[in-house]
């Protein structure tokens, strides 16, 4: 009997990852059609360089060929490879600076929620003008530049919240924090960007 | 409530975690408080420029060299 042709690109990720499990091989490569680009994306915000962020990329597509069979399907199949990446890149940034003594997450200075924290009368609302402040190249930018300035504690767990769309729990589970942990991380992330923005906004 | 302990729970509040007394508390508190107001109404806006800022870019990655390397070192 002839064998059946399956187009791959018809099926929703679990039928993809059944069939993984399954060892077919070009269902896999669907898997990597699909994400790899946004996979590079997070990979390249944390490792902010070319060479590192192809390694974990790499490094990612192989962890998910490898474990498929632990993927159970209890968070969508997106999330467990945002959550393989986000490893990945810490583990690659913390290789890099093995030989320095990073400061407490607390201790940041950049990071102080009393000063991000801050707010008067005179500050501008420009919440509503969110799409015409996206139009501004140079914001953008400085978005970009902001959040790479983020500690990379922060950052990841930004980027894959407010990015990426993963829960809460997911963060939690994935980074080894507790909920409280990955909540105050994340506030003090959006603090942090928000001033940026503010500050910006206002010198113009 | 201070506007200190305001922005302590903006996170909380977004996300529809905070008991029905705090929320309340911290609403009243929004009714009163311009200034806070527009802390809340930025921070949330953040979270959205930023998050279609970082999605534009998008950089494309040669599918077909990583595929490559994937079946070599996966094949071995």
């Amino acid at each position: 009997m002839a064998k059946q042709v399956i187009n791959y690109k018809s099926l929703n990720d679990n039928e993809l990852v059944r069939l993984v499990k399954d060892k077919d091989y070009p269902a896999f490569e669907e898997i990597v059609e699909r994400y790899s680009s946004k996979v590079m994306r997070l990979a390249l915000k944390m490792a902010r360089n070319r060479e590192d962020a192809q390694d974990i990329l790499q490094d990612t597509f192989v962890s998910i060929y490898k474990n498929i069979g632990n993927f159970r399907g209890e968070s969508a199949l997106s999330s467990w490879i945002f959550r393989i990446a986000a490893n990945f890149a810490l583990m690659k940034i913390r290789s890099k600076k093995y030989d320095s003594v990073s400061d407490s997450l607390d201790e940041n200075p950049n990071m102080d929620i009393q000063k991000l924290a801050e707010h008067s009368h005179s500050e501008n609302d420009w919440s509503d003008q969110a799409e015409k402040i996206l139009l501004r190249k140079e914001l953008r930018e400085k978005i970009n530049k902001a959040i790479e300035k983020l500690p990379e504690e922060f950052r990841i767990v930004f980027l894959l919240k407010d990015v990426d769309g993963l829960s809460n729990e997911e963060i939690a589970e994935s980074l080894n924090l507790t909920i409280p942990a990955v909540k105050s991380r994340l506030h003090r992330a959006r603090l942090f960007l928000r001033k940026e923005i503010s500050k910006y906004l206002e010198e113009q | 409530m201070r506007c200190k302990d305001v922005v302590e729970l903006l996170c909380d509040y977004l996300e529809g975690d905070l008991t029905d007394d705090l929320k309340k508390e911290l609403e009243e508190h929004f009714n009163l408080c311009k200034p806070c107001i527009k802390f809340l109404r930025t921070y949330s806006t953040t979270s959205k420029i930023c998050k279609q800022v970082v999605e534009e870019n998008l950089d494309s990655v040669c599918v077909d060299e990583l595929k490559k390397f994937l079946k070599d070192k996966l094949s071995t």
